[in-house]
């Protein structure tokens, strides 16, 4: 493809400036996470990392009060990787099978009840909080992985995803297989999970992240600290900065916001390819 | 739908039945009890309530600070829509271009998909801290009198700048792929027809783009709407004075801290009917996505 | 009306691979040249760099007396045709052909006429209105056609234009085009993979492999005396049949396996190996059952208008093939005796490829 040499130079010059203010933010707090806070307090935001990154990150890793909690960042990042997994491999599967069932059965109830899916995409949690706080409540889900967990699998995008590539599957592949004499059971679990693999991987790879990164829901579900996630354990440092009449943890808040980005990061970095696959062609 | 389907009575049920199960408990009820209890208007002790119709509604479109609040939303919606769609077309465009390295500036800028909204608020947070935020003091020693304390509009301006900078990404990946799915011929026959690459990008590429421009100027509305909740709450915390709460943070203000049920849950009926007005236009659009 | 000079041009790719071997080319006025080769030859390639699609890594192009290597490719003054004729989805027919003249300023008057001509060739009068999608595969290509024309450039490029199309059309586009290039004498510079397309519309052909050019010449030429083994098996259909040979010590034929001798029409020296080619239909059938040749029929493949054979000429399991007029019926097994003319004889050096 013909460019000229200053169109070259330029595209250059944009995408480093692009990339930069991408990742300035980050790389502040995470060269602000290795110093002292007393010499951050004195000096401001620091462009070039310090002496103290095993210090700051070893503390609000193993040491609970650190965190300004009763948990330690690596009891919070467990309960984002228990949050995440879970809410990915629940997601999957549910919406896996609602799929198949909508799109490779002809039954009564097929049209009212893909109305009731497709309703979910109308209204997002954000919109129901207080009446889903208060039916969590009331079934005694509060501050357990359960009521994390199910409310936020109840919306239908991962059915859609899922009835989009069905429905892209082709009609001569169920033929031959009821030839060959499989039935429902046996369809779904020899042809078309092992054909979704790709398909599979990708939403996985997505929700994952978007479970990690979950905020209102566990906000408002996990009063006890034991539950808390590593993005809500940020808000709890970011809340407690200012009191006390002490030097504010900057550093610390900065250690475990860095803590919070590198897993879902490095996930969506290593798996670019599906990644990307997955959030374009499902969102088609 | 399918040509050939199963008929089977029991099986498609037992499929379904998890999915509608969730469904039934964590959506369809709450969405119920928030229609309910809009129409009720609880004692101040939350002990008894009555049931008093539209007046929830009406006290809510009345109020001056949820009307200040939808006008911020929308301000606020469209800005992050606007600015991150025409920042990342213009990083996509360039990034498409480039043969040297194309992949690692495609990791560099697609990256912050991962970022969670209050990790982007709390380092927007620090950076505008007027203890030592860099961007805080920068701003001011160019004379701005930069103050997101106490001034809205300089609130309302870092709120959009965070909520722009997470949004980049995500639309950055769907232009790119757009721009990828144009053929490689028909940018180059627009190479021999014209020689201006700008006049080349808003003749051929932003026309052909059209359909992805659109379907993420969707997606970006809803995003604003409600994903930026973390974001504020982090930042601003809707301060100073309410002026940077978005609709959904205002419900998330009345009725968990106010504790004002009746009046969340009016708020939450308007906002549903905002959203699925905006899902079936984004929905009808898709079914005849543009062909050429 | 302009030649196009290619100097000593190279490609190499970022990542070192090298497409483009130093070729020599100068195009005529007026002049229908066609590279021809299997793919990954690099024919696209030295294309797209007279285009200026792809830039040069070594060498010189000019067109007339300027040399382009650094003009832009609009700047050149050529027109393209797209394999996939990379219509602009968004614009209607007519905006298409007037999109690039618009972009050079000129009048709208002189679009418009300009436009209106060139659909008038192309019988596209009725359909200027519509898009790009509402037409068959063939107005498209009529399409691309005209977009290109409606310039009137000094050269015009053709990128395989013809191969999205079903044999039917590719024939009739086929003259079209031949037409068209004959009445406005435009230099033209043509890409195809299909024989004869390169045979039927070249003025001059060039057959490439491997990013260089095997043999520059006129298409009959190039089939009568074909100077290395790849262009003799790349032209002609079916292909030549290759058979391994020694010429005899008195140099006036050579010895195929241990029967067969051939007489030659030319002396080459005593005892050399070589390569002996002949094409599938210079074979001559021998009703008499006197001639050089016996072979037995494998098997009959009958055409109508002609009759493919393939014989066992009793050397290794490669089949000789057989091309002769009218439909003809042979049982397998039965041994036909066949004469070759000395001058249909084609030898290649064993080592080199090239003619001998």
């Amino acid at each position: 493809m013909y460019q000229s040499k200053w169109r070259i130079l330029t595209n250059h010059a944009i995408l480093i400036l692009g990339a930069l203010f991408m990742i300035m933010p980050v790389w502040i707090a995470f060269a602000s996470s290795t110093h002292t806070r007393e010499f951050l307090f004195q000096n401001g935001l620091q462009l070039w990392p310090g002496g103290h990154f095993f210090e700051n990150y070893g503390a609000i890793l193993f040491d609970a009060s650190a965190t300004k909690g009763r948990v330690t960042a690596l009891e919070m990042l467990f309960n984002s990787m228990v949050l995440g997994l879970g809410f990915a491999i629940g997601k999957v599967i549910i919406s896996m099978m609602a799929a198949y069932a909508i799109v490779y059965f002809r039954f009564k109830l097929a049209v009212p009840l893909f109305w009731v899916v497709f309703s979910t995409l109308l209204l997002p949690l954000e919109v129901r909080i207080v009446p889903s706080y208060e039916v969590v409540a009331g079934l005694g889900l509060l501050n357990s992985y359960t009521g994390l967990i199910l409310p936020l699998i109840a919306s239908a995008t991962g059915t859609f995803f899922f009835r989009q590539f069905y429905r892209s599957v082709p009609d001569e592949l169920l033929e031959a297989a009821r030839l060959d004499g499989a039935g429902p059971l046996r369809f779904f679990i020899d042809i078309l999970v092992p054909l979704s693999v790709t398909m599979i991987s990708a939403i996985f790879i997505i929700m994952f992240v978007v479970g990690w990164n979950q905020y209102l829901w566990p906000l408002l579900m996990t009063t006890d600290d034991q539950l808390y996630t590593i993005v809500i354990g940020i808000k709890q440092v970011y809340n407690s900065l200012y009191e006390g009449g002490q030097i504010p943890q900057f550093p610390k808040a900065f250690a475990l916001t860095i803590m919070a980005t590198i897993p879902p990061v490095l996930v969506v970095v290593v798996f670019q390819r599906m990644f990307v696959k997955g959030l374009v062609e499902t969102e088609k | 739908m399918k040509r050939v389907q199963f008929e089977h009575s029991a099986v498609p049920y037992l499929f379904v039945a998890p999915q509608i199960l969730i469904i039934s408990i964590f959506f369809l009820w709450p969405a119920a009890q928030a229609v309910y209890q809009s129409f009720l208007l609880e004692d101040a002790f939350g002990m008894s309530s009555q049931f008093v119709w539209f007046r929830n509604f009406e006290d809510v479109l009345s109020s001056s600070s949820w009307m200040r609040s939808a006008i911020f939303t929308v301000v606020f919606s469209v800005s992050v829509s606007v600015l991150s769609i025409a920042i990342s077309l213009f990083l996509a465009v360039r990034a498409d271009e480039v043969v040297r390295g194309a992949k690692t500036y495609k990791t560099l800028l697609m990256w912050g998909y991962a970022i969670a909204p209050p990790v982007a608020g709390l380092l927007g947070n620090m950076l505008f801290n007027p203890l030592m935020g860099d961007l805080y003091m920068a701003l001011n020693s160019f004379g701005f009198e930069f103050n997101h304390i106490e001034n809205p509009n300089d609130a309302a301006f870092i709120v959009i700048l965070i909520a722009v900078w997470k949004q980049v990404s995500v639309n950055f990946i769907f232009f790119l792929s757009g721009l990828q799915g144009i053929p490689k011929s028909i940018q180059e026959a627009a190479t021999l027809d014209c020689k201006s690459a700008e006049r080349r990008f808003w003749t051929i590429t932003f026309p052909l783009l059209a359909p992805t421009t659109f379907f993420l100027l969707v997606i970006n509305l809803t995003y604003a709407f409600f994903e930026t909740f973390g974001i504020i709450d982090v930042s601003t915390k809707g301060a100073p004075g309410g002026s940077t709460a978005t609709l959904v943070y205002k419900v998330y203000v009345d009725g968990f801290l106010g504790a004002d049920l009746g009046g969340s849950s009016a708020q939450s009926v308007l906002l549903m009917i905002m959203v699925s007005v905006l899902t079936v236009f984004q929905f009808r659009f898709i079914e005849r996505k543009v062909h050429y | 009306m302009a030649t196009v000079t290619l100097n000593q041009v190279e490609k190499t790719y970022l990542n070192g691979y090298k497409a483009i071997h130093g070729i020599d080319l100068k195009i005529q006025d007026g002049e229908f040249t066609v590279l021809v080769g299997p793919s990954g030859c690099g024919k696209s390639t030295l294309l797209r760099m007279i285009a200026g699609l792809e830039s040069i890594s070594d060498g010189e192009i000019a067109i007339d007396d300027r040399v382009v290597n650094k003009v832009a490719p609009a700047d050149r003054d050529i027109a393209m045709v797209f394999q996939n004729y990379a219509l602009y989805p968004h614009m209607s027919n007519y905006n298409n052909m007037a999109y690039g003249l618009r972009n050079r300023g000129h009048s709208k008057a002189e679009i418009d006429a300009k436009v209106r001509e060139a659909a008038r060739i192309l019988q596209l009068d009725d359909h200027l209105e519509r898009k790009p999608r509402q037409l068959s595969g063939g107005q498209r290509q009529r399409v691309a056609m005209g977009r290109a024309i409606v310039r009137q450039p000094k050269v015009f490029l053709f990128d395989e234009p013809l191969s999205n199309l079903d044999a039917k059309l590719r024939v009739d586009m086929r003259l079209e085009i031949k037409n068209l290039q004959q009445r406005l004498g435009i230099s033209s510079v043509y890409v195809t993979h299909d024989q004869v397309e390169a045979m039927t519309l070249a003025d001059r052909l060039i057959v490439m492999n491997g990013g260089v050019a095997e043999q520059i010449g006129t298409p009959i030429d190039i089939y009568e005396k074909p100077e290395t083994l790849f262009v003799a098996g790349f032209i002609g259909s079916p292909a030549m049949n290759f058979l391994p040979g020694k010429v005899s010590d008195d140099r006036t034929h050579v010895v195929v396996g241990d029967k067969v001798k051939l007489d030659l029409d030319h002396v080459v020296e005593a005892g050399r190996s070589v390569t002996v080619g002949i094409r599938p239909e210079h074979f001559r059938l021998c009703e008499d059952g006197h001639g050089p040749v016996s072979a037995s029929v494998r098997m009959v493949e009958s055409l109508g208008a002609e009759t493919l054979v393939y014989l066992d000429f009793g050397i290794g399991n490669e089949n000789v093939t057989l091309r002769i007029q009218g439909t003809h019926q042979f049982a397998k097994g039965t041994v036909l005796t066949l004469s070759i003319t000395p001058d249909k004889i084609h030898l290649f050096d064993d080592e080199t490829g090239k003619r001998i």
